[in-house]
């Protein structure tokens, strides 16, 4: 049976990325479980690995913001990323030259560390379950279920900050 | 130079990003729902990759965690090298501090007349101030917009606990009100707030201490028809042709220092908008400060208010 909530850890930056700049239309990347952990040995989303898991995710960007560990390959993975969607973007006249400039001095200027800090997105499967695309399971980091929604509004989900 | 790797010397700083995004958006994990774009020869990306693991000392087989993150560091350093290369990185800094969106230690800090001859000659140092901005506990920004006010007006309270542990009595909260002008803040009141003589235990936002603050030492006041001691987006209709006086103390006490501390906005159909008027009896706190060690310092010249 599939779960009624899906959920995805996204650092605060990429929500205000989207909410000021991509009209708070919110490209995510989620799972059935929190907590891959909790479930049975068994069950499917046990099959989860740390890379995949939500809760996983939370618990390496926190510990990261707290410790100011500039390294952190969450961390740099996000940056590199955003950097070269905001250049995509501009390339595609998504958005100003502007704005490219400002998400790309924001992401790399290392005053907006806290920024990094994590988020739980929960989102109530009913809302997406149409919307939802599976992530094939060659390049999915684990059997477990995973899926991509390209267009999540910002109504279809609640934010909790630990 | 814009770029310091062989394949891009010579490359404008426009394509220097593009290829360099497009390497980084090839790299990152990839769902692999729908087609992705490669805009890249395997030839160009293999070089590039190869490139930059000898610039950062990786072995081409490296593909550990730590090698890969470095790739991304260094991809992310070179991309914003040269998307900012030509561009004035204080313009950014002024788009981001109107919006409120500049990080708090990327603001320059400067003292307004109002926090010099009234706060710091009442115990509020510089260096607290700076705290309270860079690393708030909260933060409200006003939206001065919405009231007709030009946003070069856009007034933010920040508050800051700061703990005594070994006299809790003087444990204390500094409210500091700062207008934002670009990446300027500009620092206006800052009132140190005793959470012995005030009672904070329901304030919750920088907002609720104020009022607190101004229920203890507040004083009378009078905004256009009205008198209370705090008024906040207050509106007051002016008479045509003639002389409004919009706000007042309606019975000054001689014996009482105080201070007014009213923020008016812009007329909006013949209505002042006003954002925030009060006025502080510096008697009363000023007494209380003295509880907490804290004398009156001489002015600057001026006569104390």
């Amino acid at each position: 049976m599939s779960s009624l909530l899906l959920y995805s850890t996204n650092p605060f930056m990429k929500y205000l990325i989207n909410e000021k700049y991509r009209g708070n239309v919110h490209y995510v990347w989620c799972s059935e479980t929190f907590d891959s952990g909790t479930l049975g040995l068994y069950g499917s989303g046990a099959l989860v690995p740390p890379t995949s898991n939500p809760k996983d995710i939370f618990v390496d960007l926190k510990k990261a913001v707290d410790s100011t560990d500039r390294h952190n390959a969450k961390i740099n993975e996000q940056i590199s990323g955003l950097t070269a969607l905001a250049v995509r973007w501009e390339a595609a006249r998504e958005i100003s030259t502007r704005a490219k400039d400002d998400i790309i001095y924001m992401v790399n200027e290392p005053s907006y560390f806290k920024h990094w800090r994590p988020l739980l997105y929960v989102i109530p499967r009913p809302l997406v379950e149409s919307r939802l695309r599976p992530v094939p399971a060659a390049k999915c980091a684990s059997l477990g279920s995973e899926y991509i929604i390209e267009d999540l509004q910002r109504y279809e989900f609640d934010l909790i900050e630990l | 130079m814009i770029s310091t790797l062989p394949s891009l010397r010579g490359q404008s700083a426009k394509d220097v990003e593009g290829i360099l995004a497009n390497l980084t958006l090839e790299m990152l994990p990839n769902p692999g729902i729908g087609a992705r774009e490669s805009p890249l020869t395997d030839e160009l990306r293999d070089r590039l990759i190869r490139e930059i693991r000898i610039r950062l000392g990786l072995k081409s087989g490296d593909n550990s965690p730590r090698a890969i993150s470095r790739i991304y560091e260094y991809l992310s350093s070179e991309m914003s090298r040269a998307a900012l290369s030509e561009v004035d990185i204080q313009e950014i800094k002024s788009r981001l501090g109107q919006q409120g969106d500049l990080a708090p230690s990327l603001y320059k800090i400067e003292y307004g007349d109002t926090f010099k001859d009234i706060h710091e000659r009442r115990g509020v140092q510089r260096h607290n101030v700076e705290r309270t901005l860079q690393a708030p506990d909260s933060v409200e920004h006003l939206h001065p917009d919405r009231l007709g006010i030009n946003a070069d007006k856009a007034t933010s309270l920040y508050l800051k606990e700061f703990r005594n542990i070994k006299r809790p009595s003087n444990t204390y909260s500094l409210l500091v009100f700062c207008k934002r002008s670009g990446y300027v803040q500009r620092v206006g009141q800052a009132w140190m707030i005793f959470h012995s003589d005030v009672d904070l235990s329901r304030a919750k936002t920088p907002l609720d201490v104020l009022k607190a603050f101004i229920d203890k030492y507040g004083v009378e006041v009078q905004v256009g028809e009205k008198t209370g001691k705090f008024f906040w987006h207050e509106k007051v209709p002016l008479a045509p042709n003639q002389i409004t006086n919009f706000f007042g103390f309606p019975a000054p006490d001689p014996m009482i220092d105080m201070s007014a501390c009213v923020e008016p906005g812009g007329i909006i159909d013949g209505v002042l908008q006003i954002v925030y008027a009060f006025g502080v009896n510096h008697t009363s706190y000023d007494a209380d400060l003295l509880k907490h060690g804290i004398r009156l310092k001489p002015t600057r010249g001026k006569r104390p208010r």
